[in-house]
């Protein structure tokens, strides 16, 4: 079993991003929030103890207040200082079993996603978890640093069929209460749902101030609809079957494409969560890689 | 073909067209591909957006590809096209010209005459003909069906050589024992016999071969289905004669009117098919002859020719017509004379004279004498190539030997019967005697005279080294010179009878006249007139204008009146013509001139052929005896002199022959030889036996040889050679002869039968105005080398078709290509 949910640890993803990690580490690092620069101050990071300020201390983190009662320096120390906590929710709904040609399906692009950022994040000492839904919630891992924690993630993901029909909203309030603390909570799924499921969902997160970044897998021929004869579409989550020239059909699909990437762009702009949409026919490293320059270039 | 296949055809396979794209859609409806679809929400909810308009936009894609396919289905099948015109109630009636409930038989006249060479494109009228026959065969049912080919060389029977009557009754057997190879014929055997057809040269003689079509159609079981289908040029000579305002277009109407309740009782329609070109032109020699009617050794010849415009192309503007003449192949020479002819005109009687030198016989030839073939021909080829040249054959004689047999001989000229006679015959050349005068001396007649008294003419004479022989006031003959002079006038000699007061009546009556069964052509009566010198003398009046002699005279009121002003005829014979049992329809009495009595006119100079060849009979003395001719304006010089060139022209006449007739040749004694042989102007060569005239049947006591050649089927210049053999056995040529065939002028005549509204098939439907048919004609081939066969209504119907159809699928293209074209 292990042999077969490490295939999600992808030596050519992982290389591509630890190169990437090698020659721009600060990109990397801002992307998981590094506690020195990242401009999200505040992210996952708790006070847990004081101590005695020593020479080279970043003087931000003195506590002047016990300055003024102690007439000491004391440095206030963070229990999460150097990691922080993501929960990556993966969509496991029947829509994302969809896969055209030789590309991956959503479900296998967004397994490999999820391990691939799992492991940058442990790597980097911080926290990882998991949750899978469909309908509800099904598995939830909390946020670990230990490798242990990496590898259940993967048999998780791996033995979790891609079924039934989503229902994002109820998943994401579901993820709030059990992920308890603030977190970074990154979504992975097609979003295949009732937009107002998922405002509904991304508005809970955004209360708690959780960090969201939402990774919107399509496949290419759901993008562009590419289809050049008569086709019978069998629809996933329980839609009917639909016998249609395609040609005749593509234009008025693409609007509807194009008017639900909007209104979910929106949803996230509202809850101030990132949207990035995702194109499994590209390379997950080449997806990943454009995602972290551009976060990189946002923090300036 | 079959009804079934033509509607098979016809409606058929636009139908069947205009299913394919129907089932093309409907396969595709069923093999479709199927595929699992997460974004279907966003599918459905385009599909109910686009639902109408697609299904808009699929059936306007799949009517526009149906209605593409049926106009071009149609542009490409005319005769689908036709037939849905038909089904529509369209004006074109070329309904089913073919049945196929019953077994059909098909009769088919198709035009193969001369006028089917006229060439377009590299192709003939006659090749467009094959074509689309051998595509209505092939339609037939191959082992039902049957089809009889009546072409118009089967149907044309060629004029008897001599000029001699052909009977209904001949005419009939003639035709039929050609026709009869070619009636009832299977498929296959019908479509060898067409593929084999080639030009005929004969001329079109429509009306006979639809009475042979009526009358095939009267000998097919009347449980058979009959077609009919009529392939031609509709050139206006011929077919003239049939239309509306033409001579035969009762008998016309009567013959189709006789076919068309078995048409009606079949379903199907007679088919007029036009395979020529529309607007035809030709440029023709209609004609050459010769002013003289024997050319002898040392005579100059003067060639007439015709040369005519056809056809109603080039909007009357004139163009130039240039000839040329060699003699025997040798070098050419031109003719002087450069005539302009609009559309429709010609020139008649262009001289050409042709100098004795070129004419003289060789040294080897002066004993035989010798043929020369004059071709005369235009500078430019036209379509029509065959009578853009013509064949002239003179036979070059050394002389013509005409025994006189002279009743009266006298030392007295006035008083001695043919002194004046044989004087006036015996003219040789321009120069008197002792004349010396300037340039080239040319003969005039070639006439060697030999006269005999009646008691030297001897019951073993043949009068065969003759070629005329005159009876001069001759009391009678023995009975076997009778004889003898039967045989050799039916060999194609003639024979000139003067009366006088010599002459026995009773003797003649029954050794000449024999009731009408010999050779004169009435029975004698009294003398009539005063037998003094100081009696009253009478004129004459000519009775038959048309007569080649008697023509040259009457050809304007001057000539004319050389006949007929002076007053010279003192006695005569009374006649009594052929009645009842004694008039020999094969050889009818010809009257050419009259006596002006005061009673009426007394038959004077009578005519009748005789087997092969001709006796005149003159009702007055060659000499002075009976009348004061000699002493009038040169009448008796002009009329004896013309008459006796007239009655010894036969060899000329023979070797100038029009296409079918036949060449027929007497031997002399010594021309006999043991092989003869024909060679045609393709170089084919055919070995022919005389014919011996012996027996009772011809009367002679000495036998004729005659060569008969009857394939005289294709213009041009046939050498006859007869061959012996020498001390070993070989053979070796012992003399030939040549002679020329030309075509029929008619059939140079191109013009189109056709009204001044309304082109040739308005000109049928005039001529046959209560009989249903389809009309088609062939189109011109096109740059893919193929002959189309349309309506003529259909010429622009199909460019219309064939254009809306390139509009459809440019439509279509445009629609499924841009309008539903996925989005890059």
């Amino acid at each position: 079993m292990a042999e077969t949910y490490q295939q999600y640890l992808d030596p050519q993803v992982l290389n591509h991003i630890r190169h990437l990690e090698v020659t721009a580490r600060n990109v990397v690092e801002g992307f998981l929030a590094g506690l020195h620069k990242s401009p999200y101050k505040g992210f996952s990071v708790e006070f847990a103890q004081h101590r005695e300020y020593v020479q080279g201390d970043d003087l931000r983190f003195l506590d002047w207040k016990a300055y003024a009662k102690s007439d000491k320096y004391y440095i206030k120390e963070y229990e999460e200082e150097t990691n922080f906590r993501a929960v990556i929710v993966l969509d496991t709904s029947e829509s994302m079993r969809y896969s055209s040609g030789e590309n991956k399906s959503k479900l296998d692009y967004g397994r490999y996603m999820a391990a691939s950022l799992a492991y940058l994040i442990q790597k980097q000492s911080d926290a990882a978890g998991l949750a899978l839904f469909d309908e509800k919630l099904y598995d939830y891992i909390q946020p670990a640093t230990s490798h242990v924690t990496l590898l259940r993630m993967l048999a998780t993901m791996h033995e979790r069929p891609a079924q039934k029909k989503t229902n994002i909203g109820e998943v994401l309030v579901d993820v709030a209460q059990r992920s308890g603390r603030r977190a970074m909570i990154m979504i992975i799924s097609d979003l295949f749902d009732n937009i107002s499921h998922l405002k509904k969902g991304l508005e809970h997160l955004a209360a708690r101030k959780d960090d969201v970044i939402v990774f919107n897998l399509m496949d290419p021929q759901e993008r562009e609809f590419k289809f050049d004869r008569l086709t019978q579409f069998i629809g996933l989550e329980d839609y009917p079957e639909l016998l249609v020239d395609p040609r005749s059909l593509r234009k008025a699909y693409l609007e509807e494409v194009d008017r639900f990437n909007n209104e979910v762009r929106r949803a996230c702009l509202r809850a101030r969560s990132d949207f990035v949409a995702i194109d499994t026919g590209m390379p997950l490293e080449v997806s990943l890689q454009a995602y972290l320059a551009k976060r990189m270039g946002r923090r300036g | 073909m079959p009804t079934w296949l033509l509607w098979t055809l016809g409606l058929g396979v636009p139908l069947a067209a205009a299913s394919v794209p129907i089932i093309i859609h409907l396969i595709n409806l069923t093999r479709y591909r199927r595929v699992e679809w997460a974004a279907m929400e966003f599918l459905l909810n385009a599909y109910k957006r686009t639902r109408r308009r697609m299904q808009m936009e699929n059936l306007i894609m799949l009517l526009l590809r149906v209605c593409a396919v049926i106009l071009l289905a149609a542009a490409l099948f005319p005769m689908g096209c036709q037939k849905m015109r038909d089904a529509i109630g369209g004006d074109f009636s070329g309904g089913a010209i073919l049945n196929n409930d019953a077994p059909m038989h098909l009769l088919m006249i198709l035009d193969d005459s001369a006028s089917m060479a006229y060439e377009s494109q590299d192709e003939t009228s006659l090749s467009r003909a094959k074509v689309y026959a051998l595509s209505v065969v092939d339609a037939l049912d191959q082992a039902r069906d049957r089809v009889s080919v009546i072409r118009l060389s089967d149907v044309h029977v060629p004029p008897r050589a001599g000029g001699g009557v052909v009977t209904a009754q001949d005419e009939a057997q003639s035709r039929r024992s050609r026709l009869d190879k070619a009636s009832f014929l299977s498929v296959s055997d019908a479509r060898r016999l067409i593929s084999n057809t080639e030009l005929s040269a004969v001329d079109t003689n429509i009306l006979a071969a639809m009475r042979e079509a009526a009358r095939l159609a009267d000998a097919t079981p009347q449980s058979d289905a009959l077609g009919l289908l009529v392939i031609s040029d509709y050139h206006l000579a011929g077919w003239g004669e049939v239309r509306k305002d033409g001579p035969v277009n009762a008998e016309f109407v009567q013959s189709v009117q006789r076919i068309q309740p078995r048409l009606e009782k079949s379903g199907t329609q007679a088919l007029f098919f036009d395979s020529g070109l529309e607007k035809p032109e030709n440029f023709a020699i209609t004609n050459i002859r010769v002013e003289e009617r024997v050319i002898g050794n040392g005579m100059e010849a003067t060639l007439l020719v015709d040369v005519a415009r056809f056809g109603d192309a080039g909007e009357g503007q004139r163009r130039p017509v240039r000839l040329r003449y060699r003699i025997n192949g040798g070098q050419e020479r031109p003719v002087g004379t450069t005539v302009q002819l609009a559309p429709g005109e010609s020139a008649t009687s262009i001289q050409v004279k042709v100098p004795a030198r070129e004419l003289a016989l060789k040294e080897d030839e002066a004993a035989t004498g010798a043929s020369r073939n004059i071709e005369i021909y235009t500078d430019d080829a036209d379509p029509l190539r065959s009578d853009n040249a013509r064949n002239l054959v003179l036979h070059v004689v050394p002389n013509v030997p005409i025994l006189v047999v002279n009743g009266v001989a006298h030392p007295d000229p006035d008083l001695d019967e043919t002194f004046y006679l044989e004087t006036a015959l015996g003219i040789s050349s321009n120069r008197g005697e002792g004349d010396r005068g300037d340039g080239e001396v040319v003969n005039i007649t070639p006439n060697r005279i030999t006269t005999l008294e009646p008691k030297q003419l001897d019951t073993k004479m043949t009068f065969l080294e003759y070629r005329l022989v005159i009876l001069a006031n001759v009391k009678s003959l023995p009975a076997g010179v009778v004889e003898n002079l039967e045989a050799f006038v039916r060999a194609g000699y003639s024979l000139l009878v003067f009366d006088g007061d010599q002459v026995d009546a009773q003797s003649y009556n029954a050794q000449l006249y024999k009731d009408g069964k010999g050779l004169l052509p009435a029975r004698l009566g009294a003398p009539g007139g005063l037998d003094d010198r100081g009696a009253e003398h009478y004129s004459l009046a000519v009775q038959d204008r048309t007569h080649p002699v008697i023509s040259l005279f009457a050809d304007s009121e001057e000539n004319l009146s050389i006949i007929t002003d002076p007053k010279v005829i003192r006695n005569w014979r009374t006649l009594k013509l052929p009645e009842g049992v004694e008039v020999d329809p094969l050889r009818p009495t010809n009257v050419l001139l009259n006596l002006n009595l005061p009673g009426g006119p007394q038959p004077l100079v009578l005519e009748r052929s005789f087997d092969r060849g001709k006796v005149v009979y003159v009702g007055t003395t060659a000499g002075e005896r009976w009348n004061m001719l000699w002493r009038s304006n040169g009448l008796p010089l002009f009329l004896y002199l013309e008459m006796a060139a007239y009655l010894t022209s036969n060899e000329a006449r023979y070797s100038n022959l029009r296409v079918g007739e036949p060449y027929r040749r007497v031997l002399r004694g010594n021309e006999v030889a043991p092989v003869f042989t024909i060679r045609d102007p393709s170089k084919v060569s055919a070995e022919l036996q005389p014919t011996e005239l012996t027996g009772p049947s011809t009367g002679a006591s000495v036998p004729v040889n005659m060569i008969e050649f009857g394939g005289t089927t294709q213009p041009g210049v046939y050498t006859l050679s007869a061959m012996e053999r020498d001390d070993k056995g070989a053979l070796r040529l012992k003399w030939s002869e040549r002679f020329a065939v030309n075509m029929d002028t008619r059939e140079s005549d191109v013009t189109k039968l056709a009204l001044a509204e309304g082109g040739t098939e308005a000109a049928l439907r005039e001529a046959l105005p209560d009989v249903p048919f389809a009309f088609a004609r062939a189109s011109t081939r096109g740059e893919d080398g193929q002959a189309d066969f349309i309506d003529p209504k259909d010429d622009q119907l199909w460019m219309w078709l064939a254009l809306a159809a390139a509009v459809f699928f440019t439509l279509e293209i445009i629609w499924s290509g841009v309008i539903s074209k996925p989005e890059q």
